[in-house]
C-alpha cells in the first residue's frame, strides 16, 4: 500500500507542478463564466429567469463538450511520457501492479477535472442564492458529468498507453472520445429502431443527457460502469504489452 | 548451480520477423561481477530485460536461488541500471530516491537510512537537492545506480553503465562497482573490453542470440592460448624450412609479407593442442632457418572477443 501512496504522491506532484493544469483551468473558468453569463442573460431576455433549470441544463451540456477537451490534454501524458523517457520500466520492475499503476494515472487525471468541477459549483450555487433551484436535479447532473468525464479520461489513458507522443495521444483521445459522443447523433439517422437504440446506447452522450435531466437510471450506471472497466482493462493490457 | 545465484536455461526470445536469443544458458555465481559482452544487437539488453522481468521469454527457465522465477514478484530482488536511465529529469535526486525506494517496498522507517547510505555509497549526496534534469551524464549515472541500488538488491544488472562517460567518469563508476562487489551480485554488460576484464571475475560472450563462450576471464585465455598466435621474423637466405614447418605443426598462416630486402615476417596461428614453442624452437633452428625474432603475440579479453564473434561491428 506504500507503494501505491509512493506513485500517488509522485502523480499528483508531477499533475500540479505543470503549467499545462493552471491554463487548462484558467481557460474552463473562462469559458464557463462566459457561458453561465450568456445563458443567465438569455433566460432573462426570455422571461425564464427564475427557471434555473434552462440556465443549469445550458451550462451542464456545454459543459460535458468542454470537458472532452480538458480530458484530452490532462490524459495526454500519463503514460506517453513515461514511455517516452523509459521511466515506465522503472514502475514495471518495481512492487507495484499494473492495475496500480493504471488506478494512480487515473486517480491524478480524475483530480483535475475533479478541482475544474469543484470551481464550477459557484454557478449553481450563485443561482441557489439568486433563485428557486432544485438541488437534487443539480447533484444528478454532477454525478453524471463525473461519470461522464471517468469515461473521457479512461479512453485518455489508453490513447496515452499506446503511444510516445503526447501530442498524437490527445489527437487519438479527442478523435474516439468525439466518435463516440457522435454515435448520440449517428443513431438519430437510423430508419430501424433497434439498431438506432444500440448505437445511441454505445454514446455516453445519450447517458449524461438523462442525468442532466435530473434522472438517475441503472441503466446509465451500468453503461459507465461497464466502459471504465473495458477501457482501464484494455490500458492494463496496452501498458502490459511492454513485456511482450 | 552450487554456489549459483542466478540461472538461465534455453532462454530463447522472438520479435516478429526476429530471433533475438536462441538458447541462452549461463549462470551466475553469487556476490561474483559477471561481464556480459556481445556486439551491438547480440541481445544484451534483451537478456537483461527478460532477466528484469521487463519482458517475457518465448521460451526457456530463470532460477534465482535454486527457484524458478515464474512470476514477477521473483523478479523483485533486481536492481536494473538500463542504457537509458529510468530518471525522472524534473525531480530532485532526493525525491526521485524517495519515490524509488518507496515503490519497490522499501520500509518507511528505514528508507531515509538505506538513501543516505546509498547516496554516501555513489557520492552524490552534495547533489542531492539538485533537478536530475540539471546533472551532468556521470551523475546522471550515478543516481541511477543509486536507484537501482536503494531497496537492496541481490542482484544488480548494468547495461552499458560506462557509456558515454568521460574517462575520470568511467574509472570512478569502476572503481564503484567493484566496491559493490560481494554484497551484490552483478551482471553488467559494456563494449569496453578493458572494463569487463578489469571487473568482472566471469563473463558471457554473446553474439546473434547465441552464447559463444560462458566461463570465468582465465577460462577465456585459456580457450584463447589453444588458438595462439605467432610472430616470427627471419632472413631470407634460406626458406626450404618453411613449407614443412607450417605441415609439422599444422599452422595456419594469417599474415606473410617482406620486411626488408634481407627480411621476412610470418604471423600464423596454432590450433588446439598442447604447447609446442619449444619444439617449433627447435624445427626452425634444425631446418637453418635464420630466426632474428621469434614470439607468442600478447592477447587480450578484447581478442577472445573479437574471435568469437568475428570481428563484427563491436
Amino acid at each position: 500500500m506504500y507503494s501505491f501512496y509512493c506513485l500517488i504522491r509522485k502523480e499528483f506532484k508531477n499533475t500540479y507542478s505543470s503549467p499545462l493544469v493552471y491554463i487548462v483551468t484558467a481557460l474552463f473558468i473562462g469559458l464557463l463564466g462566459t457561458l453561465f453569463f450568456q445563458s443567465l442573460l438569455a433566460a432573462k431576455a426570455s422571461g425564464q429567469l427564475n427557471s434555473a433549470d434552462v440556465v443549469v441544463k445550458g451550462v451542464f451540456g456545454t459543459l460535458n463538450s468542454l470537458l472532452l477537451f480538458v480530458c484530452s490534454l490532462v490524459t495526454m501524458r500519463s503514460f506517453s511520457d513515461e514511455k517516452k523517457h523509459h521511466t515506465l520500466d522503472l514502475l514495471l520492475i518495481s512492487k507495484l501492479s499494473v492495475t496500480e499503476i493504471v488506478v494512480a494515472k487515473f486517480i491524478s487525471a480524475m483530480s483535475v477535472v475533479f478541482l475544474l468541477l469543484g470551481i464550477s459549483t459557484i454557478f449553481p450555487i450563485i443561482i441557489y442564492f439568486s433563485s428557486d433551484i432544485l438541488v437534487a436535479p443539480i447533484a444528478a447532473a454532477y454525478l453524471g458529468t463525473i461519470l461522464n468525464i471517468s469515461f473521457y479520461v479512461s479512453v485518455g489513458l489508453l490513447a496515452s498507453s499506446l503511444t510516445e507522443n503526447q501530442i498524437i495521444a490527445a489527437i487519438l483521445s479527442f478523435t474516439v472520445n468525439l466518435s463516440f459522443l457522435m454515435l448520440a447523433w449517428t443513431s438519430q439517422m437510423s430508419d430501424n429502431f433497434m439498431v438506432a437504440q444500440i448505437i445511441g446506447f454505445l454514446s455516453p452522450a445519450t447517458h449524461v443527457e438523462a442525468f442532466i435531466r435530473g434522472a438517475i437510471r441503472s441503466s446509465d450506471i451500468i453503461f459507465y460502469i461497464s466502459s471504465l472497466t473495458f477501457f482501464g482493462f484494455a490500458t492494463k493490457k496496452s501498458v502490459e504489452a511492454v513485456r511482450w | 548451480m552450487s554456489d549459483g545465484c542466478m540461472e538461465l536455461k534455453g532462454i530463447s526470445k522472438s520479435f516478429p520477423g526476429v530471433s533475438a536469443l536462441d538458447c541462452v544458458s549461463f549462470s551466475v555465481k553469487k556476490g561474483s561481477i559477471h561481464g556480459f559482452l556481445g556486439p551491438n544487437g547480440a541481445g544484451k539488453t534483451t537478456t537483461l530485460k527478460i532477466i528484469a522481468g521487463l519482458c517475457g521469454p518465448s521460451s526457456g527457465e530463470i532460477y534465482f536461488d535454486g527457484k524458478l522465477a515464474n512470476s514477477v514478484s521473483c523478479h523483485r530482488s533486481i536492481g536494473l541500471l538500463l542504457e537509458d536511465t529510468c530518471l525522472y529529469e524534473d525531480m530532485q535526486v532526493i525525491d526521485y530516491l524517495k519515490l524509488v525506494g518507496g515503490i519497490f517496498g522499501e520500509k518507511p522507517a528505514l528508507l531515509d537510512s538505506q538513501i543516505e547510505k546509498v547516496m554516501e555509497q555513489v557520492d552524490i549526496v552534495h547533489v542531492k537537492k539538485r533537478l536530475i534534469g540539471n546533472l551532468s551524464k556521470g551523475y546522471k549515472q550515478r543516481v541511477g545506480l543509486a536507484a537501482s541500488l536503494v531497496h537492496n538488491p541481490d542482484i544488480l544488472l548494468l547495461d552499458e553503465p560506462t557509456n558515454g562517460l568521460d574517462p575520470k567518469s568511467i574509472k570512478n563508476m569502476r572503481d564503484l562497482i567493484i566496491s559493490l562487489k560481494g554484497e551484490h551480485t552483478i551482471i553488467i554488460s559494456s563494449h569496453l573490453l578493458a572494463e569487463i576484464e578489469m571487473m568482472c571475475d566471469d563473463i558471457t560472450i554473446i553474439n546473434k542470440g547465441e552464447v559463444l563462450y560462458s566461463g570465468s576471464v582465465e577460462g577465456a585465455s585459456e580457450t584463447l592460448k589453444q588458438s595462439q598466435s605467432f610472430c616470427l621474423k627471419y632472413g631470407n637466405g634460406k626458406l626450404s624450412w618453411k613449407e614443412g614447418f607450417i605441415k609439422e605443426f599444422s599452422l595456419e598462416v594469417v599474415e606473410q609479407r617482406s620486411e626488408n630486402a634481407g627480411e621476412s615476417f610470418l604471423k600464423f596461428k596454432k590450433r588446439a593442442g598442447e604447447d609446442r614453442r619449444f619444439a617449433m624452437n627447435q624445427y626452425l633452428l634444425a631446418h637453418g632457418c635464420e630466426v632474428f625474432e621469434f614470439y607468442m603475440e600478447e592477447k587480450h579479453l578484447e581478442d577472445v572477443f573479437l574471435d568469437m564473434v568475428g570481428g563484427e561491428n563491436v
